[in-house]
């Protein structure tokens, strides 16, 4: 059996798509380099990532399939669930013989799992959008850390390069040891390998404070309901939720 | 008594301010500013839940607690002995833009006691939002409470600047209004909730280049179980102000006593809790699957089931109309059948364009088939017996249950309902 092995990338695997077309190949398996481990009855055919061949081929698919599934494949693909590349692949597959008409197959076994994964990734970066909280370090730049389940900064890019436009910030995917940084002008997404928080202004700790104390008098005590509130917070949040750390004064 | 430090002056307004429902940040469409501060999102952005489990969207804040009004139900009416604060609208705007670039919220909810008089008190809320949107240059989402009986010119430049607007109408009747808060006439609520209607629908005739008036709408809220008004009568007159004044919303507040009286017995709030739930999902049904009240009761029975959603009881009601068959049920036919719900009718909808739907492929489609499967056949096939109205209810009430054992009691306007029902 071969499995098809690629750097864990959007280009890397769009270029391993495009090697299985041009060789007319059907892959059994398909792993990212990390998630491979050594398989004495296994082939393992690596395809080295060509961002201009990816490129190629997710224009191929913008015009021979549609625009939309360009951006269901790669929010499925962010989902980095097990599996996903194959479930992809066979989405592509599909697709090839479909063309647009594959958008409305909604209910195909080969479409409507892609549909489901693109859209709790979905969901994800929308709360992703809430949860974030800045700290303002002392070098003037705005700092938030967070753990989402989905590797979704760049979805998110766009909402808070809009919204906070005049700030420089960053944004630190701690399980993945990536940050998103603007810097005014244009974002950008790199590894960032880095421990605790850097130092933070002066004024912060008023802020958080006031917030705190904010968050705990605008609960209802009658209507208490801590199932609920913990239903919409996940636990992978709630460490970097300024409200849930550190103690409020009295 | 020592002067209060800003903090506990916040957490004072943040007290007298949170039995005001509204936290909705959704439906704002106005356009971004360069070099502004922020910017508002279509479908609303929750950023936190309280211990009560409702969802923060905005700083909920009142400018002060002072309050010339005595309002029966409301903490910071006049008689009431608790302390009493007041913030500058300079230290409000202040508070909101640093808690905005933090991102600990989607905006401002602002609403106050009255003071001196209720043009007075307009006169600074307004000030406060001025000073965010003109010297902060604040683009962010902007709820300003209207205070009952201020003049119309104010009302209006609330309007201008604000995201959306939304004047109390307290109780549902006249007479309940008049028993308990003697203060504030049916009409000093009326004239601007009509005025602000208006300059709405004015607005939407004058084309993209006009100044914005409250793009998100206007809303209300109505308190429940203060007074003896039914289920029936609160539906009938939600639907009237969605229908003859357009509004957005209309939040159901289960009442809380707020008083220090200790003659008077405890509260087992649970029930109340229970009848907004369901008033909340009636609302929905009105809203966007549309019923009309007389199909949900009537007068022989005027209050909604507390064991059923009212569209599962309209349903058992009405057995005669089911199953629906998937592959040929109009849209407002599939939302009619228990369990399916926006999301899920456009899906069939869409999956049935290209091929049969047979239950499994609904199963597919995230169709949630518990409750539906009883109502609906896919390609002829049922997939289940038929059950007697008795079994079927009982059936409806478990599975309804197992679903609340996860907490559902609550449906205030999270992000995520807001994305299901597409409330723009």
């Amino acid at each position: 059996m071969a499995i098809w092995c690629y750097d864990g990338t959007f280009p890397g695997f769009l270029t391993l798509c495009a090697t299985l077309v041009t060789q007319g190949e059907e892959p059994e398996s398909i792993l990212s380099a990390d998630s491979l481990h050594d398989d004495l009855f296994s082939r393992t055919i690596s395809v080295e990532s060509d961002e201009p061949r990816a490129e190629k081929m997710l224009a191929a698919i913008a015009s021979r399939i549609s625009p939309n599934s360009c951006r269901l494949l790669w929010q499925a693909f962010l989902s980095g669930s097990p599996g996903v590349e194959l479930l992809l692949w066979r989405y592509l597959s599909l697709g090839r013989t479909t063309g647009a008409r594959i958008d409305r197959l909604t209910a195909h076994p080969a479409v409507a799992p892609v549909h489901r994964l693109a859209h709790t990734v979905e969901r994800e970066a929308h709360r992703v959008k809430g949860i974030i909280r800045f700290q303002e370090s002392a070098g003037g730049y705005w700092y938030a850390a967070v753990e989402p389940a989905y590797q979704v900064l760049e979805l998110v890019a766009p909402h808070f390069a809009r919204r906070c436009a005049g700030m420089n910030w960053l944004i630190h995917d701690r399980r993945r040891c990536l940050a998103l940084a603007w810097n005014r002008t244009e974002w950008r997404l790199a590894g960032f390998d880095c421990e605790g928080v850097p130092p933070l202004s002066t004024d912060e700790e008023q802020w958080s404070t006031l917030w705190r104390g904010y968050f705990s008098s605008i609960t209802i005590p009658e209507r208490q309901n801590r199932r609920l509130q913990q239903q919409h917070l996940p636990k992978r949040f709630r460490s970097y939720l300024t409200e849930l750390t550190g103690s409020p004064t009295l | 008594m020592t002067v209060p430090t800003f903090e506990e002056k916040l957490r004072i307004l943040a007290e007298s301010a949170r039995y005001d429902v509204s936290c909705s940040s959704s439906g704002s469409n106005r356009g971004e500013r360069k070099g502004g501060v922020g910017t508002v999102a279509a479908s609303g952005i929750c950023h936190s839940w309280s211990a009560d489990g409702r969802c923060i969207s905005l700083l909920k804040i009142l400018l002060t607690n002072h309050c010339t009004f005595d309002c029966a139900y409301c903490p910071n009416r006049r008689s009431n002995d608790i302390r009493r604060v007041t913030l500058t609208p300079d230290e409000v705007a202040e508070l909101t833009i640093n808690f905005y670039r933090r991102n600990y919220i989607e905006g401002l909810f602002l609403s106050s006691g009255v003071v001196k008089s209720p043009d007075h008190t307009m006169e600074l809320l307004i000030e406060t939002v001025r000073i965010l949107r003109e010297e902060h240059r604040f683009n962010g989402y902007i709820h300003l409470k209207l205070t009952p009986g201020a003049d119309p010119l104010l009302v209006s430049r609330a309007g201008r600047l604000a995201d959306r607007v939304s004047i109390n109408l307290e109780l549902p009747t006249r007479e309940s209004l008049a028993l308990l808060a003697p203060d504030k006439s049916r009409d000093s609520i009326l004239l601007p909730m009509h005025q602000v209607s208006g300059l709405i629908a004015a607005r939407k005739g004058e084309g993209a280049r006009a100044p914005a008036f409250a793009p998100a709408g206007q809303s209300t809220q109505i308190i429940i179980g203060a007074t003896p008004e039914n289920d029936l009568r609160i539906i009938t007159l939600s639907q009237r102000l969605y229908q003859r004044l357009g509004l957005k919303r209309v939040y159901y507040s289960a009442y809380v006593p707020v008083t220090s009286d200790p003659r008077l017995p405890p509260l087992n709030g649970v029930p109340l809790l229970l009848r907004e739930h369901r008033l909340y999902q009636a609302d929905w049904l009105l809203r966007f699957y549309g019923f009309a009240p007389d199909e949900l009761l009537d007068n022989s029975t005027p209050d909604l089931d507390p064991e059923l959603d009212p569209k599962s009881a309209w349903a058992l009601r009405n057995r005669d109309l089911f199953p629906v068959e998937v592959n040929q049920a109009e849209y407002e036919v599939l939302l009619r059948v228990p369990g399916i719900g926006i999301r899920s009718a456009q899906r069939i909808i869409r999956a049935r364009r290209e091929q049969r739907l047979r239950v499994e492929e609904l199963a597919r489609l995230g169709v949630v088939l518990k409750r539906a499967r009883h109502f609906l056949t896919g390609d002829g096939i049922c997939g289940v017996k038929e059950l007697s109205s008795d079994r079927l209810r009982a059936v409806l009430i478990t599975a309804a249950k197992r679903r609340s054992s996860a907490v559902q009691l609550s449906l205030f306007d999270t992000a995520a309902s807001v994305a299901v029902t597409g409330e723009f």
